[in-house]
């Protein structure tokens, strides 16, 4: 297992290099006065300017900035807002609860729709409801999560008033009835990508030779599709919902910018809006920290539910 | 595809000589998915062409009085907050959405295909890195990088397509490197090679042919998804800035008056909906004609 995570870190690592240069370099190399750029091309007094570069150290050479920034980074200091005069870190660990909280819900609601669709759509293949669950994937994959998300708040909200359509709620209870929509949202979209790999998955577990014996004993169906069809059909299931965290990501941002939530996907959007690049590059780089270190988390969880991925063998 | 074989089998008087156009077409008119998307790719096309002619209204030029008009009298489709009428909005708006995604589906290709060839072609280290790469930015979501762009070059449609297509390389190059692989291995490759010709004239003659396939079919996807991170960059207020006519930047402004005039949003939502669900199922329906051995998977 340490070999496992050991060599999985030496491909991500490089990938959280990758990133915190891109995002690093870019603002560097945009034409004009990176300092300018940085509190977003707001009228500012030379001093001021002065002070901006003195404080992100832009009037050091680059490689030196580049190896301070790295530095400030592993002992966990994303820079500081200009705009909010707060430090990055501050910001996202007041935003992330949500964010996590949205994230979690989605991915609950996904696998409440998937799973039981795509076995429904497996066991009953080429009937009504086979047909029916592939249309409902092709159109919600080909729908925007942000006009699934105005179609939800347009039906549930509007129409039959039954949930809220803005805000993150009060609490407790009024937080879930505020996320439910907003988790709906992204719960559908993921499970419109998930149903259809369980439905393969199981269509293809069904038609295992000991799906038959298992028949031909004379076992219930029940139990034939969920003991010996679901359980194996389950690996490339779990593959497909830990690939989609980088989807999730991208779709809680949409999502809180839909529905009005103050998340993690909101304070980069806001300060993507008014070009506040000290929190875009620390939100993105945070971000691609978080995605790596769920990545790995899949991997193992992947080489706990396959043994033979977990011996080095071929899954 | 099981018909097509067995009729292919049964001996005839005539000798059937069947064209690779003429199976390509026998395919795809068996096959409903690319029919449907094929179609509304044509449609767009042509609303898209023909948008100064068909266009009711001025896109970008509204009677105030008219503001949030509801569909019908004089609007089809209703009109806008600034009496702008929506049917013609979306018109113009198609040709903004088809030519923002051709900029990025095309950028991806320019720099995917040579990188992808050069990547199988040479091998060894160089393979391994560009691969490490593009596998690294497959992970992560184009979308998010993008903002970063956004943030430091500023908003608009260009610097956005620009970002998203380069963004875009590794999905293209990856198919093209993996073909070249199996390409640089076949006979007539070898052949070619013994016959002394240079590696320019292998690569346009005998490589590049066997990638367009599919190329193809990548790029249909790839223009779904262009669709989409593009929308979504107008929704959010960073990509085509107003008052261009563009499908997400109408959705984001229907969406401020979507309890009185849900009208607006709903026209916008659906126009991408349909666009994308049009290059989605032709993209899969190329697939299964293009590359049968794949789409029985």
């Amino acid at each position: 297992m340490a070999r496992l995570i050991l060599t999985r870190l030496v491909t991500l690592i490089p990938l959280m290099f990758l990133i915190t240069s891109i995002v690093f370099f870019m603002v560097r190399f945009v034409p004009g006065d990176p300092a300018r750029i940085m509190v977003g091309g707001q009228r500012i007094s030379e001093q001021n300017l002065a002070n901006i570069r003195a404080q992100y150290r832009l009037d050091q050479p680059l490689l030196t900035q580049y190896r301070l920034w790295v530095g400030d980074l592993l002992s966990g200091n994303l820079g500081r807002s200009y705009r909010q005069r707060t430090e990055v870190t501050t910001l996202i660990v007041e935003r992330l609860p949500l964010t996590a909280k949205l994230s979690a819900f989605s991915f609950l609601l996904a696998l409440l729709i998937a799973l039981p669709l795509g076995v429904l759509a497996a066991v009953h293949r080429n009937t009504w409801i086979d047909v029916g669950a592939t249309i409902f994937a092709v159109l919600v994959a080909s729908s925007p999560v942000f006009f699934t998300g105005i179609l939800l708040i347009l039906i549930f909200s509007y129409t039959l008033g039954w949930l809220p359509a803005l805000g993150a709620g009060e609490g407790g209870l009024d937080t879930v009835k505020h996320l439910f929509l907003p988790a709906l949202t992204l719960g559908i979209s993921l499970a419109a990508i998930t149903t259809r790999v369980t439905r393969s998955s199981m269509v293809e577990a069904l038609t295992q030779d000991y799906i038959e014996t298992a028949r031909a004993k004379g076992l219930p169906a029940r139990i034939v599709i969920l003991k010996h069809a679901f359980r194996n059909a389950l690996i490339p299931i779990v593959t497909v919902f830990g690939l989609l965290f980088g989807f999730l990501i991208v779709g809680t941002v949409l999502v809180e910018h839909t529905f009005g939530l103050g998340g993690l996907g909101s304070l980069l959007i806001d300060a993507v809006q008014v070009r506040d690049y000290p929190v875009v590059q620390g939100a993105t780089v945070f971000i691609a920290g978080l995605f790596i270190l769920i990545n790995l988390l899949v991997d193992v969880l992947y080489a706990i539910i396959d043994p033979r991925v977990r011996f080095g063998g071929k899954a | 595809m099981a018909v097509d074989v067995a009729a292919l089998a049964i001996p005839t008087t005539q000798e059937v000589v069947h064209s690779p156009w003429s199976m390509f077409w026998w395919r795809i008119r068996h096959n409903p998915k690319a029919i449907v998307g094929a179609v509304i790719v044509v449609l767009l096309l042509v609303v898209a062409i023909t948008a100064p002619v068909i266009a009711p209204h001025d896109p970008t030029d509204g009677e105030l009085a008219d503001s949030l008009a509801p569909p019908g009298q004089g609007y089809l489709l209703g009109a806008d907050k600034n009496g702008r009428d929506i049917l013609s909005r979306l018109i113009y708006g198609t040709r903004t959405a088809l030519g923002g995604a051709l900029m990025i589906v095309i950028i991806s290709e320019v720099i995917g295909v040579p990188i992808g060839i050069w990547a199988a072609y040479r091998g060894g280290w160089v393979d391994e890195t560009i691969t490490r790469v593009w596998d690294m930015l497959l992970a992560f979501p184009p979308l998010l990088l993008a903002f970063a762009v956004v943030a430091a070059f500023g908003p608009g449609l260009p610097k956005a397509a620009l970002a998203l297509g380069i963004l875009y390389v590794p999905f293209i190059a990856r198919v093209v490197r993996s073909v070249t692989l199996v390409q640089k291995e076949m006979a007539y490759t070898e052949a070619a090679r013994a016959l002394g010709y240079g590696q320019g004239r292998i690569i346009f003659r005998h490589i590049l042919p066997n990638c367009v396939s599919p190329i193809i079919v990548v790029s249909s996807i790839d223009f779904a998804y262009a669709l989409l991170d593009l929308a979504a960059l107008s929704y959010l207020g960073l990509g085509v800035q107003p008052p261009t006519p563009d499908w997400g930047t109408m959705l984001s402004e229907g969406q401020l008056v979507l309890l009185t005039s849900p009208h607006v949003a709903l026209a916008a939502g659906l126009a991408i909906v349909v666009a994308v669900l049009g290059f989605n199922l032709l993209g899969d329906g190329l697939r299964d004609v293009l590359d049968p051995r794949q789409a029985q998977r």
